[in-house]
């Protein structure tokens, strides 16, 4: 009878939803997902980013950025292996976080780019603003099979920024200007390597 | 069981998050209120509070309230039937409110965003 129980309550539990309290992160992912409402507000400015990268992989690996408003300590997140748009306040920001992440095969893999690489921009009240396309580039790969564990793989890369403004396609930057009454324009991250942390790419 | 039942409750309660005026977080309430004739800035601030942030547009002085907030989803605690519910939702509020000259209400705006967490991507 106490088995039945134990195996009926893990029945139970198996079956529900377990809640986890909600993060502030969360709370920043609402307020700065695009909404052409609160946009026509004139108070926010509109942003579009697109980050991507060749590392090897068995599906397209995560690019995740977090800037920082200089002024308000406000922070913002892309997570994309493509393109985002995002409705910020103005202001001056900088790169806090720079981290790409996913599977690469049986493994998840996280590598954290941050202290290579330095980047800012900045943007006014009812910019719509293309920032660039961040772009990290395998230079050299390696790997190393061991017969008594997984596989590892080395990858020595270069994260750098492109213009992609006139690549865009025609239906999204029409969707753009029917959403927000304007053109993106490019206004470019100024993305430096950070030299003084000893890193030569 | 009281214990059980007490720390039970306080979980629940626990699990939401929010920012920003909860004087907002009715938006009812809100349209209702500032659908009253001769508001002023005076009258708006003892309404809602000390806005979150105030800007010029237009040449004009507009006011932003805003009540952010993410909680769980209440229908995801059902047995197995939650596991067909995104376990959290969100909702969004705004209110504009825009001034003449001389300190009166001219305009407002009063704006509700409410779904599925993570919010569905214009885009």
């Amino acid at each position: 009878m106490k088995r039945f129980f134990l195996f009926a309550i893990f029945l139970f539990a198996a079956g529900c939803h377990i809640p986890t309290v909600p993060s502030p992160d969360m709370l920043t992912i609402v307020e700065t997902a695009f909404d052409p409402a609160v946009f026509a507000q004139g108070r926010k400015a509109a942003v579009i980013i697109e980050a991507t990268n060749d590392l090897p992989s068995e599906d397209p690996m995560l690019n995740n950025l977090t800037f920082k408003n200089r002024r308000t300590g406000e922070l913002f997140y892309i997570s994309t292996t493509g393109r985002e748009v995002l409705m910020i306040s103005p202001g001056e920001y900088d790169l806090v976080k720079f981290v790409i992440s996913g599977s690469m095969g049986l493994t998840f893999s996280e590598a954290d780019l941050t202290p290579r690489y330095r980047a800012s921009f900045s943007v006014k009240a009812g910019d719509v603003a293309y920032l660039g396309r961040v772009k990290t580039h395998v230079v050299m790969g390696k790997k190393e099979y061991d017969n008594f564990g997984p596989a590892t793989q080395r990858v020595r890369s270069h994260t750098f920024l492109l213009n992609g403004i006139d690549s865009l396609p025609a239906d999204f930057i029409g969707r753009i200007e029917r959403l927000t009454g304007k053109k993106p324009t490019s206004n470019l991250i100024e993305w430096r390597k950070n030299a003084s942390a000893g890193y030569s790419r | 069981m009281k214990k059980t039942a007490l720390l039970l409750t306080a979980f629940l309660l626990s699990s939401c998050m929010s920012t920003g005026s909860e004087r907002v977080k009715d938006i009812d309430f809100v349209r209702e209120t500032m659908g009253y004739y001769g508001l002023n800035k005076q009258s708006v601030e003892g309404l809602f509070g000390m806005p979150s942030s105030a800007f010029v547009k237009d040449g004009k002085e507009v006011y932003e309230y805003k009540y952010i907030s993410v909680y769980n989803n209440p229908a995801s605690y059902i047995p197995f039937v939650g596991l067909f519910f995104a376990p959290d939702k969100y909702l969004a509020n705004y209110l504009y409110v825009t001034f003449d000259r001389f300190g009166n209400v001219e305009t407002y705006e009063a704006l509700s965003d409410t779904g599925d967490y993570p919010p569905e991507k214009a885009f």
